[in-house]
């Protein structure tokens, strides 16, 4: 069992000052499997994500990757090379540059479209055919969400839902293994939701472990396979969509009572 | 009071700074030519007002590197700078010589420092120094220890190099204002240890006699020939900034002014990408210095002061960010124009800030704008 788990986090915690943002969060993502982290507002669930991807550093406990990668204490670009790909909340595109230049550079760094500097300065033609292979699987991801048309748009000048699913193409091309969403739905409307909705399933038949967060209950059972519920920084509660629709103390924390 | 709102931005538009320009002229030029002063003032207001304010901000799609060719326009428009800057020094004398030379120059600092400020977005205000270690580094060498210009070439690149490994190492994690402020005063302390360390650099006296550079068959002391010795590092230096901008090395640069988080989000060592940016636009500024020194066969701390560091970011700014033609122009126009404007004396820099001012009302992101 130890190794169908693509993320062990261990009992982590997180302190700003005197306030116990995440408390010894404990939680298995098992290989293959749409997780989705519900919270009220301030539950710790970014910071979750924030731990896991470099950004922050828990105060205690690991998080191992794969079951063997120790996460905690690296740099954020040493866990996205390991195959780790995150969306951010509030979104964070490259505004002033194409839809497919944004894109691009989130495939720059995989080591099939790798090239010198040399290769560069000499346009040598290792470089045309690595530079042209990337522009091309570029676009593919834009066709795959949906965007491809306004590929030499700037990022900063297309709609807000838009910039999310060109967040998400940047993602996908780094070829990632686990694909951690935040707030995805958010801002969406019904149809875009719908969309994301099928990209998110495509994704998952593409072997691509899927952890989000998300307020949208409709949303989210459509698409979790298993749900873990953060308040105040502790693990109120996980299990089945079905199950946690009924649990008392998650109805109580977060969908209120009547 | 109450005006009318539209006398009031009347007032407020064309009155005020009218009155303002006459108050602040006739102290210096007297009743008529103020009041002249005032009229060209006034109607270089209604003209941007009228003509040039009103016009819809066209957005243009965004740049994307490897694919694009330039267009028939760009190509032509790089041609004829190239034609020009090899005919017209034929014809030219000393002095406009020495003014086009000291354009190399300029271009190839502007060029060096635009991989920080305009690719990276990193504010470097000590840049000078880098110009600095590479003049004295061929100085030192020649005259102490007799190693030839072109050896010292590339020493003056390393060891500016490794010079800003000091800078960029501990302010990696520093941006906009205070990164400003710690160059700034890297750039000093470089200027003070070279006023001061006597034995080395022979304080503000400076070093003299450093020796021309020559190839075995070809002299090249003669101000033409020496010309066209910087031009051949120009045109290398802008070859290969254009060929890196437009690779993913360019791309690195750009999604880390962009958006830093997401370069790191995307597996970009944004330190890696930082330092390495650093060294590189610090190698030009010292092959430059090297080049410099050779030309002035005399080095001194003067010629690297704070406001030589100002002077070639204000190229950067006024050519256009990021853009390397842009640059190139801003070099020309801020070695040129206080040139050409030598005749007017004593309102030689008023012209000089004026034209500035006006050119950024109008261009407000440089003469040939920024690119990504």
């Amino acid at each position: 069992m130890e190794n169908s788990a693509i993320l062990s986090i261990d009992n982590v915690g997180v302190m700003f000052g005197g306030l116990k943002a995440l408390d010894g969060v404990t939680i298995d993502i098992k290989k293959g499997e749409v997780l989705c982290i519900i919270g009220p507002n301030g539950a710790g669930k970014t910071t979750l994500f924030n731990c896991i991807t470099g950004f922050l550093k828990p105060s205690s406990g690991s998080i191992l990757y794969d079951g063997s990668v120790e996460l905690t204490g690296r740099r954020p670009y040493e866990i996205a090379s390991q195959g780790i790909y995150r969306s951010f909340q509030n979104l964070a595109l490259f505004a002033n540059i194409s839809a497919v230049e944004n894109v691009l550079i989130g495939g720059s760094k995989r080591a099939e479209f790798s090239y010198g500097i040399t290769d560069a300065i000499f346009r040598t033609k290792k470089f045309l055919t690595m530079e042209s292979a990337l522009r091309q699987e570029a676009i593919g991801m834009l066709e795959f969400v949906g965007i491809a048309g306004k590929k030499d748009n700037k990022a900063g000048e297309l709609s807000y839902g838009e910039r999310k699913l060109l967040e998400l193409a940047r993602g996908l091309i780094t070829k990632p293994k686990l694909l951690l969403l935040d707030e995805p739905a958010a801002g969406l409307n019904p149809t875009e939701k719908t969309e994301l909705v099928l990209a998110i399933k495509k994704i998952r038949e593409q072997k691509i472990n899927v952890v989000l967060i998300e307020h949208d209950m409709r949303f989210v059972s459509d698409i979790a396979n298993w749900i873990v519920v953060l308040d105040y920084g502790k693990k109120l509660a996980e299990g089945l969509p079905d199950d946690i629709k009924k649990n008392k103390a998650v109805i109580e924390a977060y969908l209120g009572t009547r | 009071m109450n005006l009318p709102s539209s006398i009031r931005s009347i007032l407020k538009a064309y009155i005020l700074p009218l009155v303002w320009i006459f108050a602040v002229s006739l102290p210096i030029m007297g009743m008529v030519r103020s009041i002249f002063a005032a009229v060209f003032v006034l109607a270089g207001l209604l003209v941007f007002n009228l003509f040039i304010r009103k016009k819809p901000r066209v957005n243009k799609p965004g740049f994307s590197w490897a694919h694009t060719r330039l267009s028939s326009a760009g190509r032509s428009a790089w041609i004829f700078a190239l034609a020009a800057a090899i005919i017209l020094p034929l014809f030219l004398n000393g002095y406009s010589l020495d003014v086009f030379t000291s354009v190399l120059f300029y271009s190839m600092l502007a060029l060096g420092l635009n991989l920080l400020v305009g690719d990276l977005g990193l504010l470097n205000l000590g840049y000078i120094a880098f110009y600095g270690i590479g003049a004295y580094t061929y100085a030192i060498l020649s005259t102490k220890f007799g190693i030839g210009f072109w050896s010292s070439m590339m020493l003056g690149g390393i060891v500016a190099s490794a010079f800003s490994l000091i800078i960029a190492i501990p302010t990696l994690r520093l941006k906009g204002d205070y990164l400003a402020i710690t160059t700034l005063g890297f750039g000093e302390i470089i200027r003070i240890v070279l006023n001061n360390w006597d034995s080395l650099t022979n304080g503000p006296n400076g070093i003299m006699n450093i020796p021309r550079p020559s190839l075995p068959w070809i002299q090249l002391s003669t101000g033409i020939r020496f010309f066209y010795l910087v031009l051949c590092f120009v045109i290398i230096q802008i070859y290969i900034l254009s060929r890196i901008k437009r690779s993913m090395f360019g791309r690195y640069a750009v999604a880390i002014r962009e958006n830093e988080r997401a370069s790191e989000m995307v597996a970009i060592n944004t330190y890696k990408v930082k330092t390495l940016y650093f060294m590189l636009s610090a190698f030009f500024g010292g092959v430059a210095g090297v080049l410099f020194a050779s030309k002035q066969m005399f080095v001194s701390p003067d010629s690297f002061t704070f406001i030589e560091s100002v002077y070639v970011l204000a190229m950067v700014i006024l050519g256009g960010m990021g853009n390397i033609a842009g640059v190139l122009l801003g070099a020309f126009t801020l070695v040129v124009l206080p040139e050409l404007l030598r005749e007017f004396v004593i309102y030689r820099m008023l012209i000089f800030a004026l034209l500035l001012i006006t050119m950024m009302l109008f261009k407000p992101n440089g003469l040939l704008g920024k690119k990504a």
